[in-house]
């Protein structure tokens, strides 16, 4: 039972990590991108291919990180630059669609590039677990949730602290009266935009130590879209404490129901959650 | 400082304003009276880069203001307060504040002018940590007409500040127009609350389903038979 909880709280950091990106995204400028899990996955064989060289996954995160959002910057100004001026159904609507066909392309192409076989980045630590009080910890599982904390302790502060972070949370909240006080909101969307993808970094780096392959982005986008639907959208905060609950009720319904039910039994949790509350599971699903 | 000539709006197939031209100098206060739907909130939008003019000019001390974007125009020195607050509801007071500095030359020194904004609004002082939302539509005013200022424009419009608040707000918050005004700001003020604009203001047009059907001093406005009927109800 203790091991089960800590395998779901160390997987729930990595869900909590996946939909932050999202809810960045989501929150500021109403785009739901589908494509934000096939993006972690190119980030993994981008990893996969630095690992190759002979450098150390870690130590790729930085590297896939301010690639991604590079990439990310190219993407916003190519596909979703011009949804910005729509209302905010078509916003979501569209944004879906470019998304849709975004994510079709990356897949085909990692196929392309690398086929369609399941990989891994296996660096020798890969197998190393610590015991502490009979539960089993695996050493990079702790490195994520160390990852996830770090992560969000650090946007926190760039949300509050700064005055970027500032401009950022003002433009998600009222975008014309933040044009009014000289932000320039078209730029904002675009960094908020590669930042999200930029983060995609650090959880491309942790799936690529578990394994994947090159439809495997859709599959974690649906973590991710759960989670920031549980946390109720815009709640940037809430997304942590909802990736760590997917990921806790995910692993006891292995430990009591097997393997074979763990989606299934996400999956009514969430509806569940949402019947019973629409709004998301943490406050009034506006906080941004 | 601002001069508008022949201005034509169009939202769609539809003209909202038509031919307006309106000046305002510097160390004025302005007012535009008129009723709903008259197109006074257009032509602000438009004045904000929010909307884009058909035809006409605007200028800002000789540069043209058609087609910048809102950003830029604040840039050039003109602050806005929009209709309804437009609060960051989910931010506190202070953080309002700081946003409305976003501006290099503000944001230096945003600390001097913030001051300034405690001495004017004395209130805000105490509830700078509140989160904005939760203010009085009176404090909030507060906050929205401080945030403008936190941007050191020498430029102010303000649109239906007056709107939903107790006759005594009202009048504390055109006392303290008045007293932004002497600080060296020139104030263009949009407004349905007629009797107290004109007592307030230097000089005032008159707008009417996107015309502007009348204008000079503020005081012999208050004395028209035109406006004495149409906008205070007396006869």
């Amino acid at each position: 039972m203790g091991q089960t909880l800590v395998f779901g709280i160390l997987n729930g950091a990595l869900y909590g990590m996946i939909a932050l990106g999202i809810a960045l995204v989501f929150g500021i400028m109403k785009y739901l991108n589908v494509a934000h899990g096939s993006l972690i996955v190119v980030g993994a064989y981008g990893s996969l291919f630095l690992f190759r060289l002979g450098v150390d996954p870690f130590a790729t995160i930085p590297i896939i990180l301010v690639a991604l959002f590079l990439g990310g910057a190219v993407l916003f100004l190519s596909l979703f630059n011009r949804l910005i001026e729509f209302p905010e159904a078509t916003k979501i609507k569209n944004s879906l669609l470019i998304g849709f066909g975004l994510m079709l392309v990356l897949d085909n192409l990692a196929t392309f590039l690398w086929t369609g076989d399941e990989r891994s980045i296996t660096p020798s630590y890969s197998g190393i677990t610590f015991q502490i009080f009979g539960l089993r910890l695996p050493l990079i599982g702790l490195s994520g949730g160390f990852l996830a904390l770090l992560l969000i302790s650090v946007l926190h502060l760039f949300l509050s602290r700064t005055y970027f972070g500032k401009a950022v949370r003002a433009v998600s909240q009222d975008h014309e009266a933040a044009s009014l006080t000289g932000i320039n909101v078209g730029r904002t969307f675009l960094i908020s935009f590669a930042i999200s993808v930029g983060l995609a970094g650090i959880p491309s780096v942790l799936i690529g130590l578990q394994s994947f392959s090159p439809t495997a982005g859709i599959q974690w986008f649906n973590k991710g879209i759960i989670v920031v639907m549980l946390s109720g959208i815009g709640n940037i905060y809430g997304v942590f404490p909802a990736g760590l609950f997917l990921g806790i009720i995910e692993a006891l319904s292995v430990f009591l129901f097997g393997a074979t039910y763990r989606e299934v039994t996400g999956l009514v949790v969430f509806v569940l959650i949402l019947i019973l509350f629409p709004r998301g599971m943490l406050g009034s699903g506006a906080e941004s | 400082m601002l001069k508008i000539e022949s201005l034509n709006v169009k939202y769609g197939d539809i003209q909202t304003l038509w031919d307006v031209s309106l000046e305002v100098n510097a160390g004025e206060i302005v007012a535009l009276i008129g009723s709903n739907g008259a197109g006074k909130s257009t032509l602000l939008r438009t004045i904000a880069g929010l909307l884009r003019p058909h035809s006409g000019r605007m200028h800002y001390n000789g540069v043209l203001l058609n087609n910048k974007s809102p950003n830029r125009i604040v840039e050039l020195g003109i602050s806005m307060v929009l209709e309804g607050r437009r609060l960051f509801p989910k931010m506190t007071v202070l953080e309002n504040l700081e946003v409305g500095a976003y501006l290099k030359e503000a944001r230096v020194h945003r600390y001097s002018t913030l001051d300034w904004i405690w001495e004017v609004f004395p209130v805000l002082k105490e509830r700078s940590q509140q989160i904005a939302g939760s203010l009085s539509g009176g404090e909030q005013q507060m906050v929205a007409i401080g945030r403008a200022l936190m941007a050191r424009n020498k430029f102010l419009i303000l649109d239906e500040m007056s709107l939903g608040l107790s006759p005594l707000l009202v009048k504390t918050i055109f006392k303290i127009v008045t007293q932004i005004n002497k600080a060296g700001l020139s104030i263009f003020n949009v407004e349905q609350n007629v009797p107290m604009t004109l007592r307030t203001a230097h000089r005032a047009y008159i707008l009417e389903s996107g015309h502007i059907v009348g204008h000079g001093e503020a005081r012999s406005l208050l004395k028209s038979p035109h406006v004495k009927e149409a906008y205070l109800g007396l006869s």
